[in-house]
């Protein structure tokens, strides 16, 4: 029997983390769904972004207990005496190790290409976003440390989180049939980037991102799917470096709640730029507004969210015009629409939390 | 009643303080706080950190018991080298429903039907 102390116990770390991942399922399903019923009742409100008890006293523990664990599991996952930063570090020398003989095969094979000079933005490196301590751009090991985290961040998918990429995936062909040219923006290590290249084996794919960790770690997983198709970048979104009407498809996951507002209009430039005449965009993100059930209790969670889980840019995403800055540029057939990731998710009935998926769609005219 | 939220900006600096035990971080910010009493907040961190060390204790225990049996001092099992799929799935709805069990109280509701509260506590 193994009776060393569990610090350096991978089953006590791993069982630390399953009761996140279980908590985290209590919160989002029982929860929440006694939370949006003392809405629906009548008992709470929501005005200017703050609840407010209507009328059963009650209920007000109920919202600062959802608060509260929102907050506290998210730390006690990356941060924790069982936390992942902790759990990855105990090993450092060796995964540093891997991480750089990875690197250095994916280089030559030229799945990867690393500009060290590349600026990761201010703002970025200002908070450490979804509590992860450091961030994800300058520790050797963030890319790992943000890969194990993401595996629960939608903890009704189980094992299954990877659908919502692959979901994706269908719909960015459906869009404009299987393109031969595509870039991934703000691709961090390389989730929705793998559903991309796997699925269109016959499609260069170029995925950027400025996290060194992160592309590493991409690489890596691009190594053992020996895949010939993808090539990860370090650049800045705003100025991948690829030429001019070179894509017929830009995508990102995620990407646009990660940058303040104002880059926006630099972002979708840079999309209009590398396109070809007839390409097509699609960005998917966080947007409560097109969600088939939105309404204050909805806009509630998410700018709650937002402050919990340490998200500096997502509340303003919310204050920009996706359709007139789009419009602006020159793209067409712009639209907004709720991402429906798992089966059932966007009906109204669906009882628990979830991200308000929605993807932003445009063309760039022929 | 208006219960508000806490708008504590989102970042790192803050008031000197002690460096954090696990991330190293040098003077962290206060943390946001969500009770009305500041004090609760610190509580649950305390409640959360037990609970998680408990569920860790409970499938150690749970390994050891399997591994007792196993090797016949408990009681004589065949020795198997993987759960079952029945097994696991076993292991995984009691997982989640002692998680379920440790966490009902937060949805404060009654277990049983009591008599009808007037508004006097």
């Amino acid at each position: 029997m193994n009776m060393l102390p569990v610090e350096h116990d991978d089953r006590a770390f791993a069982n630390a983390q399953q009761f996140l991942l279980l908590a985290k399922r209590f919160w989002t399903t029982r929860l929440h769904e006694s939370l949006r019923a003392d809405y629906d009742a009548g008992a709470l409100a929501v005005e200017t972004d703050k609840p407010k008890v209507i009328a059963n006293p009650e209920v007000s523990a109920s919202v600062e207990i959802f608060s509260w664990l929102e907050r506290h599991l998210q730390r006690q996952k990356y941060a924790g005496r069982y936390g992942l930063q902790h759990w990855l570090a105990r090993d450092r020398d060796v995964h540093e190790a891997w991480l750089s003989r990875e690197s250095a095969h994916a280089q030559t094979a030229g799945r990867l290409r690393l500009n060290p000079g590349c600026p990761v933005p201010s703002e970025f490196a200002a908070v450490d976003i979804h509590q992860h301590p450091g961030g994800v751009w300058q520790d050797p090991l963030a890319g790992m440390v943000y890969e194990r985290g993401a595996r629960t961040t939608t903890p009704m998918a189980g094992e299954r989180h990877l659908d919502l990429h692959e979901r994706l995936t269908g719909q960015l062909v459906a869009d404009n049939g299987a393109p031969a040219r595509l870039i991934d923006l703000g691709c961090g290590f390389g989730k929705s980037t793998r559903a991309l290249y796997r699925h269109l084996p016959d499609c260069k794919v170029i995925a950027v991102d400025v996290a060194t960790p992160c592309l590493m770690l991409a690489a890596a997983q691009a190594n053992e799917d020996q895949a010939d198709n993808i090539q990860y970048r370090q650049a800045d979104a705003r100025d991948c470096g690829e030429p001019n009407g070179s894509a017929e498809l830009v995508t990102s996951t995620m990407l646009l709640h990660e940058m303040p507002a104002i880059h926006l209009p630099a972002l979708f430039a840079e999309c209009w730029r590398v396109l070809k005449p007839g390409g097509t965009m699609r960005h998917l993100d966080f947007l409560p507004s097109v969600q088939p059930r939105e309404d204050a209790f909805l806009q509630w969670l998410h700018l709650g969210h937002a402050r919990r889980n340490n998200e500096a840019f997502m509340a303003e995403l919310l204050t920009v015009d996706l359709v007139s800055e789009l419009t602006e540029i020159g793209f067409v057939d712009v639209s907004i629409e709720a991402f429906e990731e798992a089966d059932n998710a966007l009906s109204p009935e669906h009882p628990y939390w979830r991200f308000p998926w929605a993807t932003v769609f445009a063309r760039k005219p022929v | 009643m208006s219960v508000d939220q806490d708008l504590t900006p989102v970042g790192k600096p803050g008031a000197a303080s002690p460096q954090g035990p696990v991330t190293g971080l040098v003077n962290p910010a206060p943390e946001q706080t969500f009770f009305a009493d500041p004090a609760m907040d610190r509580l649950f961190g305390v409640l959360l950190n037990l609970s998680s060390e408990v569920f860790v204790l409970r499938e150690q225990c749970a390994a050891m018991q399997s591994q007792l049996e196993a090797s016949g001092v408990l009681q004589s099992v065949p020795m198997k080298s993987e759960p079952t799929p029945d097994e696991q799935a076993t292991r995984a709805a009691s997982q989640q429903a002692f998680v379920d069990h440790l966490l009902e109280p937060l949805l404060g509701t009654q277990l049983t039907k009591g008599v009808p509260q007037t508004g006097a506590k």
